[in-house]
């Protein structure tokens, strides 16, 4: 159990450590963008940002395959962290895209197709998160998420062509492009940097919220278990 | 100035939301961990 | 082959007949169709300009919602009376009792279309008569009650049942949402084929998609 501690320690600290050296490179090694100004920076980590939300659902869809093949919980708790965790990207992803669209086209909201993807994919998550509330039974409960996210996750790609579709035969619909921005190979090499920074960020994540979802999991049949106990006890008297 | 303004804000998200999950995550450890004491503590 | 098509054709017919002998749902759905009608009028200002492609909408949107009604009830059945173990043992395969609701869905959603249609073109004087906008309604009807059978058969299980069913299955509805009502008003606005037949396409790869991927995942639902 030690060694999986020491790892998960390790990993930890590296994500943190590739944060903050990601953002120190958005500070001070990218340049300010010249049609943009310095708000043009919250680009790196808000492609990051969506990147790693697109990845989470891929887990969490794998896991669900994975966890209806073999059955074991252990796959349903990693689809579980992986909507949570992709949840939380894909907020971020959203916040901070129309954070950095007011300021450069003056509106919060741009019908452009990846934002409305990622959040018709929030929408999902969250579906996915209810329905587990909704089940009691826990083998029901990850049978059922499994599917949903199974599911979920065919969808994504159909709702991303369609709402190109939308936007190719509508162009008047006010849209952002950002083909507008000129990226140097210095920007390339931050936008890597906050990638990778992102995913390692998502991989301890998901591994800390893994653990406790197994340990959750472990306190809900032992209070079960106690409680039969206890109501055996009550019986005998 | 106020394009700053934005800047500051979307990093705020960035690096706010994923802090503020952590911090859930601490919260949750420390009630899963106080639960799992008094359950086994029981026997 | 002969077994699976024979279980999925009573499965209808049972469906269908249970449901024509009380009436219950498809009288709710029609009059849900109607009120929601009504509440578009009030809604929504129809000048003869934007007509073509609001009419679409409007249509689809009555669809959907009335749709709802119908899948939620569409497992009730089995649900309340614990049957789901008798229906698996009954068929050769489950895929059968997928494809047998899905079957019923679609008739079901095509027969409250085919009574709003007439309704909706008397209110508001246009005529909805137009083979391609109806094939259209009849493709998104397939690709509506694909995705839907498959949720509403988890949503049935669960605590919320009903609620659940619009929060889950919404979101991945959305690219149908959008390839009818454009494809349906593309359509009845008179455009050419070749602007609306991406929109058909999408369509086409959304039903195959998902009803592959819903017979496949199917017996995880209904199946301990």
């Amino acid at each position: 159990m030690s060694s999986v501690n020491k790892k998960l320690k390790l990993l930890s600290f590296t994500a943190l450590l590739l944060v903050l050296a990601a953002f120190a490179m958005v500070l001070f090694y990218a340049p300010i963008e010249v049609n943009m100004g310095i708000v043009q920076k919250v680009f790196y980590f808000h492609v990051s940002a969506a990147w790693v939300g697109m990845l989470a659902f891929l887990v969490a869809a794998v896991c669900g395959i994975l966890y209806l093949s073999k059955k074991q919980l252990k796959y349903d708790f990693l689809t579980f962290s992986a909507v949570e965790i992709g949840l939380l990207f894909t907020a971020i992803a959203n916040f901070s895209g129309m954070i950095w669209a007011k300021p450069i086209w003056n509106t919060w909201w741009t019908w452009d197709p990846r934002l409305t993807t990622m959040t018709i994919m929030a929408f999902t998550y969250i579906g996915y998160l209810l329905l587990r509330r909704g089940v009691d039974n826990p083998e029901k409960r990850a049978r059922f998420g499994a599917v949903y996210a199974i599911v979920g996750f065919a969808s994504v790609p159909l709702t991303f062509f369609s709402s190109r579709l939308l936007r190719t035969i509508h162009p008047t619909i006010f849209g952002a492009d950002t083909g507008d921005m000129a990226m140097t190979p210095a920007m390339y090499q931050t936008m890597a940097a906050s990638i990778v920074a992102f995913t390692v960020l998502f991989a301890a994540l998901l591994w800390h919220r893994s653990i406790l979802a197994t340990r959750e999991a472990e306190i809900e049949t032992l209070r079960a278990q106690t409680e039969t106990l206890e109501f055996g006890e009550v019986q005998n008297d | 100035m106020i394009n700053f303004s934005y800047f500051i804000a979307g990093y705020l998200v960035i690096f706010g939301l994923p802090g503020a999950y952590i911090m859930r995550l601490v919260l949750l450890k420390k009630r899963v961990d106080r639960e799992h004491a008094e359950l086994t503590d029981r026997h | 082959m002969k077994d699976w098509l024979h279980s999925v054709r009573t499965l209808v017919w049972k469906d269908l007949l249970q449901e024509w002998r009380s009436k219950d749902m498809l009288t709710a759905m029609f009059a849900f169709a109607i009120l929601t009608l009504f509440i578009f009028n009030y809604a929504i200002e129809l000048s003869p300009v934007n007509r073509a492609e609001i009419a679409s909408g409007i249509i689809w949107v009555v669809i959907v919602f009335a749709g709802t009604l119908g899948l939620n009830r569409s497992f009730t059945a089995e649900q309340d009376q614990g049957c789901f173990d008798a229906l698996v043992m009954a068929v050769p395969d489950v895929s059968a009792i997928y494809f047998g609701k899905m079957l019923t869905n679609w008739l079901v959603m095509l027969f409250v279309s085919v009574l709003i249609l007439p309704i909706y073109s008397l209110l508001y004087n246009q005529s909805l008569f137009n083979i391609g906008f109806i094939l259209v309604l009849v493709l998104g009807a397939w690709c509506y009650s694909a995705a839907g059978t498959l949720i509403a058969g988890m949503t049935v299980q669960t605590r919320m049942r009903d609620l659940l069913l619009p929060i889950l299955l919404f979101p991945i509805l959305m690219p149908v949402n959008m390839a009818v009502v454009k494809a349906a008003g593309g359509i009845l606005a008179g455009a050419p084929l070749v602007d609306v037949q991406a929109w058909l396409v999408l369509l086409a790869a959304y039903g195959i998609i998902i009803t592959t991927v819903s017979i496949m995942v199917f017996e995880y639902v209904i199946r301990e």
